[in-house]
């Protein structure tokens, strides 16, 4: 550290004020590795020599604002490198190689279900945002993003940067979609942790997390009209210093404006905010980890976002597609102008002219103005014709509008400022990092254990709805507008009441007879000890709950968006390999692609104790199609007299559930899914959907069978009479694994009487079965097992506890 | 020239203090929210004063307090914040952007600066540590408490 | 075909309900213009039977609701609405929209400030009509909305002027419970003329019955009605009171 300060000055050649020539081409790896330090580059020695070769090969020295390009392309928010990497894994004593987790578990797996399902994936991974069809002349694509770092530093501000982020990916994509709905999983602290178990300084309490993400995501997704639908927040202690903030966004298309290219000869202008120096650095942040440090020092990386700016960028965007005068689009996020015109220029080349760029400061440097991240700004093709027409939209919708430059053709993406070539690469060099090569291990350590013995159902059940993972996220969903744009037509809250959750959500799309579904999954308890199996587990429970809410099991499509510690860490990268070969297996088994993901590393925290790690963490979040209006189904309780009946076999695995946590029961063998016995069992229920034969279906999940139970019913419709002697099991299954267990795959519907014969005909030989009846007489769920009464209790008090949980605190 | 002027709400009833911590007090802390805005400007006071009148003031359900002493009364302390410069102020932005889109303002408004102020009442007055970690983040804040 | 009366709707930077609430004017049978503001002139309204203000954030709302959205009007357009309104035009104003009509002074004086609880609420509520209001006519005199938002707190110079409101008639549609802090449970308010008219719930998101968030929900007007939720009773009134008042 002592020199670095001369490090960038014994290499400089200055030929302007604004940029420098760098001479590394004599440089060992070490002082390499120390520049790259210097100027945050996050680049490592080994990426350093590699650029160093680049640049003898050219035979010449590079500029600060070329290093700067490179260093952002390369950073792993950029391109994934881990998810590139060649990897030495060994799993339970067994060695293997894997050359790329991406290319072998997701994007080869996702090709080989674009090929069995022809026309329904229109555009995967390479675009902002893969898109699926919805009808003849629509397509609906989903992006999802991590903004954890700084929202762990800046809880509002992250919170409303992460979101104005991916609502620009929906913008980017294509030639612009309409973002028509938005999802917001979060992962804290518990809200009642106490200040001195946070064992670092200057670390937020999560609960000023919690508070300020909420708001964050509320004023700026509020004020863009999109409507929040979808969410889930985990609360486990391994998150109070690496808080994870998933956004994600969905997006409406009309089918002919997917394809977009650059052109030699085409304009390259940029719409929105201003360029500032408030947004230096933010690619190359978040690929390091956080320490007590960088809560100081890293105040330059805080940026807040302004929503206003982004809806009138947003308008301007939606109204010349619609005028079809867009020739490529995408945003300015990671990177900013440098990877936008490095995406738009990759192939075709380009001059970009940073004198044209409008400042929010005077004095910046070209380098600055190149990769500053500033919020709520589009880069744009256009042709030239179409720059008068351009204008007066941005003047109508009022964005300013600039043109950065010139398509050109020469392959070369070239920057000039002052007069000046500041820059000048070959764009195909910029795209080819280095592979790097990492190991990894995971050890199974589950076992079988005895469950606990069911004496007081009730007060099991309970706790259980007044776990802060379980209960009701009423007043965080609240203040979310979910109805902006007025097409929410399942809402995260409803039922009778309106207050009842719901498993997925359901936006009608103007102009289409169908509708779309989205849902999420995310369970880090379960990959604690077995991430394989969170992983087909969170695929599942994604699926199954577009499933449960009318979506054509065929017709889905998925997105896997990681976070972990540290993965140069062995066992925790084994964890993550673990994790996408069971995200992979069951993707694959329910025909479900993968149509766009992203990573997010080292989120992890040097406290006064030591390195804490959040644990490998999987959100997949899920798009689907439902075919008509008539299909949507609601998960709470409708009608007084209704039959309750189970689909899905209930096995003896307690790991990796909210009631094995609340028992102590560690390394629990957490459920395995029977994914092609499953997807027989949606495509059957599907089936009863489209003839009209189900009222309601609740997915069972947190909480287990007791749990949906008791939620079906906060519709207040009526009790609930359970008999759980018919209810179909594997072998030796507990009556608290009965209960509570939550094993995949298994949804609770409500059909009408005179329906019984219909739906079971259609199940016939699956696990299925009757259970017992929606109670006129009485407002209890009354669970029992033959005479065994297991739990009787009224549904008010359940629900003021379930409903209650998180209010105090929020 | 320079104005200073506080805004408060009347119809606002003070909360209770523990809404604004992480974690409770307890006790009978309550709190009010104002604004307070500091106006350097040339020529035009009149019409400067029209301006605020207008554009930052409403007259139904907000007071507007002259001058630097604390608008309220009987408080423990005062903890008054604001975005530190260099981090966006979006009410500061709307305003000024609202400025420069009149053709003549009749004044020259050479900046602006808006502070939140929290006054707590009740007791507490050494609590205000307290409240500056649960409210003020020195990522985007900077911060300053009057003791009553 | 007879001529569809014709609706301009005013978009601001930050409005965001425009779309829903244009498709719920044409369902009606308007013919509705989307107009940004920086395109608004006098002229823009010539013809024109219904100005409508549709919810959103108009310049971020950061100010005051409405504060700046009203300057920027008067600024275009000066005392052009009002004028309007004597000329026989009606007036709506959605959410935002009727926190720019109230700082327009298109409406009895008031001012919609933040919840009581101090949060962004979005829910449904269960409202009154409380009086004659053009704009009110086919629905039931109690039927349920969505709202969504953080400033809907009517409040007014003295709370005697409230209850005032609630006499003449000009408090149209009332809240049956508290569930913001409004003056005597104020939802909406009409002017004199009765063609002014606003209020905070959203009419444009129960256009269709589907939009219920309970799906056994039952329309009061019969099985003839059953497309349609009780938003599209308020547009229509709206549409009725236009044409029948030619």
């Amino acid at each position: 550290m002592s020199d670095s300060e001369s490090i960038l000055d014994q290499i400089a050649e200055a030929p302007a004020d604004h940029y420098r020539v760098l001479k590394i081409s004599d440089l060992d790896g070490g002082k390499l590795l120390e520049l790259s330090q210097f100027m945050h580059l996050s680049l490592s020695e080994e990426d350093m020599l590699a650029v160093q070769e680049i640049y003898k090969d050219w035979d010449r020295e590079p500029t600060d604002v070329e290093l700067e390009v490179i260093a952002q392309t390369w950073s792993e928010h950029c391109k994934h490198r881990i998810f590139g990497a060649d990897i030495d894994h060994e799993v339970n004593g067994e060695k293997e190689k894997v050359k790329s987790l991406f290319k072998t578990y997701i994007y080869d797996v996702s090709q080989r279900i674009f090929d069995s399902k022809p026309g329904f994936v229109l555009s995967a991974f390479h675009d902002n945002a893969g898109f699926i069809k919805l009808d003849d002349n629509l397509a609906v694509c989903l992006k999802a993003e991590t903004h954890n770092h700084p929202s762990a530093i800046e809880p509002y501000a992250g919170a409303n940067t992460g979101i104005g982020g991916v609502v620009r990916d929906i913008l980017g994509a294509g030639k612009g979609a309409k973002p028509i709905a938005s999802l917001d999983v979060f992962c804290f602290g518990a809200p009642d942790t106490t200040m001195d178990n946070i064992k670092a300084e200057d670390v937020l309490h999560p609960l000023g997390i919690m508070r300020g993400v909420v708001r964050g995501v509320r004023d700026y997704g509020n004020r863009m009209g999109i409507p929040t639908v979808s969410g889930a927040i985990q609360f486990d202690n391994s998150y109070i210093y690496n808080p994870l903030v998933y956004c994600g966004t969905a997006g409406l298309i009309p089918i002919k404006y997917i394809d977009k290219e650059v052109g030699a000869g085409m304009k390259v202008i940029a719409v929105g905010g201003r360029t500032g120096r408030d947004g230096l650095h933010g690619a190359t942040f978040s690929s390091a980890a956080l320490d007590t440090e960088s809560h100081e020092s890293d105040q330059q990386a805080v940026q807040i976002g302004n929503p206003i700016e982004e809806k009138k960028a947003a308008d301007f965007v939606l109204a010349a597609r619609d005028a079809d005068l867009i020739e490529f689009i995408t945003d300015c996020g990671a990177g900013g102008y440098s990877s936008a015109a490095g995406e738009m220029l990759e192939e075709c080349g380009g001059t970009i002219n940073l004198d044209n760029v409008t400042l929010k400061e005077p004095g910046m440097v070209s380098w600055e103005i190149f990769i500053s991240e500033s919020q709520e700004r589009m880069v744009l093709a256009v042709k030239e014709g179409s720059l008068e027409e351009l204008q007066k939209l941005a003047d109508l919708y009022e964005t300013e509008l600039i043109i950065l430059g010139d398509a050109d053709g020469s392959g070369i993406l070239k920057v000039t400022h002052h007069g000046e070539t500041v820059c000048q690469l070959d764009c195909s060099k910029l795209h080819t990092a280095p592979t790097r090569h990492l190991n990894a291990k995971w050890e199974l350590k589950t076992e079988s254990v005895d469950a606990p013995a069911i004496d007081k159902g009730g007060e099991d059940l309970k706790s259980l709805l007044s776990d802060f993972s379980i209960v009701s996220r009423e007043p965080i969903i609240r203040e979310y507008d979910h109805e902006v744009q007025g097409n929410t037509i399942l809402k995260p809250l409803a039922g009778a009441s309106g207050d009842a959750p719901q498993d997925a959500s359901v936006m009608r799309v103007d102009g289409s007879e169908h509708l779309m579904s989205m849902s999420v999954s995310i369970l880090p308890e379960w990959g604690k000890t077995d991430p394989y199996a969170m992983g087909t587990a969170c695929v599942d429970e994604c699926i199954r709950q577009m499933v449960a809410s009318g979506a054509d099991p065929d017709r889905l499509a998925i997105l896997d968006n990681f976070c972990m510690g540290n993965p140069d860490a062995e066992e925790e990268l084994g964890a993550l390999v673990e994790t996408v070969k069971g995200i992979a297996a069951a993707a694959e088994s329910y025909g479900a692609p993968f149509v766009s993901g992203k990573d997010s590393f080292y989120n992890y925290f040097e406290t006064d104790e030591g390195p804490v790690s959040i644990p490998v963490t999987i959100l997949i979040s899920g798009m689907g199609i439902v075919e008509d209006a008539s299909h949507v189904t609601g998960s709470s309780l409708r009608c007084r007299d209704s039959l309750i009946v189970v689909i899905g076999s209930t096995e003896s695995e307690l790991g990796g559930s909210v009631y094995a946590r609340q028992k102590g029961l560690t390394n629990a063998t957490v459920p395995g899914t029977d994914m092609d016995a499953a997807m027989g069992l949606y495509r059957k229920y599907y089936e009863c959907v489209k003839q009209g034969l189900i009222l309601s279906a609740h997915d069972v999940s947190e909480g287990g069978l007791a749990v949906t139970l008791a939620e079906a019913a906060f519709s207040g419709k009526a009790g609930l009479e359970i008999d759980l002697s018919s209810l179909p099991t594997g072998e030796d299954v507990s009556v608290a694994a009965m209960l509570f267990g939550e094993s995949p795959s298994r949804l609770v519907v409500e059909i009408a009487l005179e329906n019984l014969e219909k739906v079971a005909e259609i199940f016939e030989g699956q696990p299925f079965a009757p259970l017992g009846r929606a109670a006129g007489e009485h407002s209890n769920l009354k669970v029992t097992r033959g005479d065994d009464v297991l739990i009787d209790e009224p549904l008010d008090e359940l629900k003021s506890l379930w409903k209650n949980g998180l209010a105090q605190y929020y | 020239m320079r104005k200073t002027f506080e805004i408060s709400d009347r119809y606002i009833e003070p909360g209770h203090a523990d809404e604004l911590l992480y974690e409770p007090l307890g006790g009978d802390l309550t709190f009010r929210r104002t604004r307070r805005y500091e106006i350097e400007f040339k020529r035009g006071k009149s019409k400067l004063e029209a301006f605020i009148e207008k554009t930052l003031r409403d007259p139904i359900s907000q007071e507007l307090h002259e001058g630097e002493d604390p608008a309220l009364d009987d408080f423990s302390f005062v903890l008054e914040y604001g975005m530190k410069p260099g981090a966006l102020d979006l009410e500061k932005e709307a305003i000024l952007t609202y400025y420069r889109g009149i053709e003549d303002p009749g004044f020259e408004l050479k900046e602006l600066s808006i502070r939140q102020r929290i006054y707590v009442f009740g007791g507490g007055s050494d609590k205000s540590d307290r409240f500056i970690r649960d409210i003020c983040n020195y990522a985007i804040h900077n911060w300053s408490v009057i003791q009553g | 075909m007879e001529e569809r009366p014709r609706a301009v709707l005013l978009k601001f930077p930050g409005t965001n309900c425009d779309e829903e609430t244009a498709r719920a004017l044409e369902v009606v049978g308007f013919s509705t213009e989307i107009v940004p503001i920086s395109a608004l002139t006098t002229e823009a309204l010539d013809g024109v039977k219904l100005v409508m203000l549709s919810g959103g954030f108009s310049y971020g709302d950061y100010v005051m609701s409405g504060r700046l959205a009203r300057l920027v009007t008067e600024q275009k357009i000066d005392g052009a609405l009002k004028e309007f309104r004597d000329n026989g035009g009606y007036l709506l104003g959605i959410c935002n929209g009727f926190q720019i009509l109230t700082q327009l002074g298109l409406l009895p004086e008031g001012s919609l400030v933040e919840n009581t609880s101090g949060r962004f609420q979005c829910q449904w509520v269960k409202m009154k009509k409380q009086a004659d209001c053009p704009f009110l006519t086919l629905l039931p005199d109690e039927f349920e909305l969505p709202m969504a938002h953080a400033e809907g707190r009517l409040v007014t110079m003295t709370a005697e002027d409230a209850e005032k409101y609630r006499e003449n008639g000009a408090a149209a549609v009332t809240y049956n419970e508290d569930v913001n802090g409004s003056f005597e449970h104020i939802a909406g308010l009409q002017d004199e003329t009765g063609r002014v008219f606003g209020m905070m719930p959203h009419p444009e998101r129960f256009l269709y019955r589907e939009d219920h968030y309970d799906p056994d929900w039952e329309n009061p007007a019969g099985s003839d009605e059953e497309k349609w939720g009780s938003g599209y009773y308020l547009f229509r009134s709206l549409y009725e009171s236009v044409t029948s008042s030619n």
